[in-house]
């Protein structure tokens, strides 16, 4: 079969920047209105079954009764446990940084001091030999200066002994 | 019952994507032509005869395969264009601008570039435009820098 001869073939390699406001609704507006401000981890608790959410919700995922009620907000942590956890095993783009993510990389699922149900965050320890079950961590914070009332403003989980 | 605070607390961030994507065997010689030698190339249809710009392997009136380029001059006719005043990350440009729609002489089809070297108010449907190139060209469709009235 004749070989046709090499054609040179053009790619096109671009970056789109697209800019976005996310307005975060009344409870995690005042979640990271206080993360931001006071460096303080709020629950807020379903006046129906109790429960403590961190993070907190506009309504119970079990009943469905409305949580707004700004008194019931609790402060948690900033220390916890780890219930359970998963490893980022494959790198991939963040469309936040343009930037490859960092394995491997330890999400947590963590259990804060004084809240029932669990929230997700990245733990600092990247070794998996070295989580264990029911760990205990503990929030690291961002300064205030840096902090941006983002949930970044919580850096990682550190692992903590007691 | 103290509800909480009714001012938005707004988050305001960047998705980033870059992006790479290849134009295919017809627009990589359209491109390579441009870069080269400063020649805009049209896809004419064995079949049909029908001219399109930029060019594409699929001839968009009889579906026939099309593997020929015929060069152009370059010059052409602006069809229609808009001025633009909405500013947004994604554009080329920054407002305000002209953009339009120029059918270059030889071709069937109408091709998408902006409108420049004229002041808004003297841009007219149906005038004469020549194509002005990049010093720097990199094989892409803003090695044309924009359509200027032929003088």
């Amino acid at each position: 079969m004749k070989q046709k001869p090499q054609e040179e073939l053009i790619y096109i390699n671009k970056t789109m920047k697209i800019p976005y406001k996310w307005r975060t609704g009344e409870v995690w507006g005042e979640f990271f209105r206080e993360l931001k401000e006071n460096g303080i981890i709020y629950a807020n608790q379903c006046p129906t079954c109790g429960r403590q959410f961190c993070l907190p919700k506009s309504v119970c995922t079990r009943d469905h009764t409305v949580c707004t009620d700004r008194s019931k907000w609790i402060p948690v942590g900033p220390k916890g446990t780890v219930v359970t956890y998963f490893m980022a095993e494959q790198s991939f783009l963040l469309p936040t940084s343009g930037e490859m993510l960092k394995i491997p990389f330890a999400v947590g699922i963590i259990l804060m001091d004084g809240a029932t149900v669990i929230l997700q965050h990245q733990l600092e320890e990247t070794d998996e030999k070295k989580i264990k079950p029911f760990m205990r961590v503990e929030a690291v914070i961002r300064p205030k200066a840096e902090r941006k009332g983002n949930i970044f403003d919580i850096v990682h989980f550190k692992t903590i002994t007691e | 019952m103290e509800a909480v605070k009714k001012e938005p607390v707004i988050f305001e961030g960047f998705v980033i994507m870059p992006y790479k994507y290849s134009v295919g065997s017809m627009a990589s010689k359209f491109f390579i032509k441009i870069r080269d030698s400063k020649v805009i190339s049209g896809a004419k249809c064995p079949k049909c005869g029908f001219v399109n710009v930029p060019p594409r392997s699929v001839c968009p009136k009889c579906f026939s395969k099309v593997e020929e380029l015929i060069e152009l001059s370059g010059k052409g006719t602006l069809q229609t264009f808009t001025i633009v005043h909405y500013e947004s990350s994604v554009q080329a440009l920054k407002p305000p601008y002209a953009i339009g729609v120029i059918k270059l002489d030889g071709a069937d089809t109408g091709m998408t570039h902006f409108i420049g070297d004229v002041d808004a108010k003297s841009i007219k449907s149906g005038m004469k435009l020549e194509p002005v190139f990049r010093d720097k060209r990199e094989a892409e469709i803003m090695d044309i820098q924009y359509f200027r009235p032929v003088k």
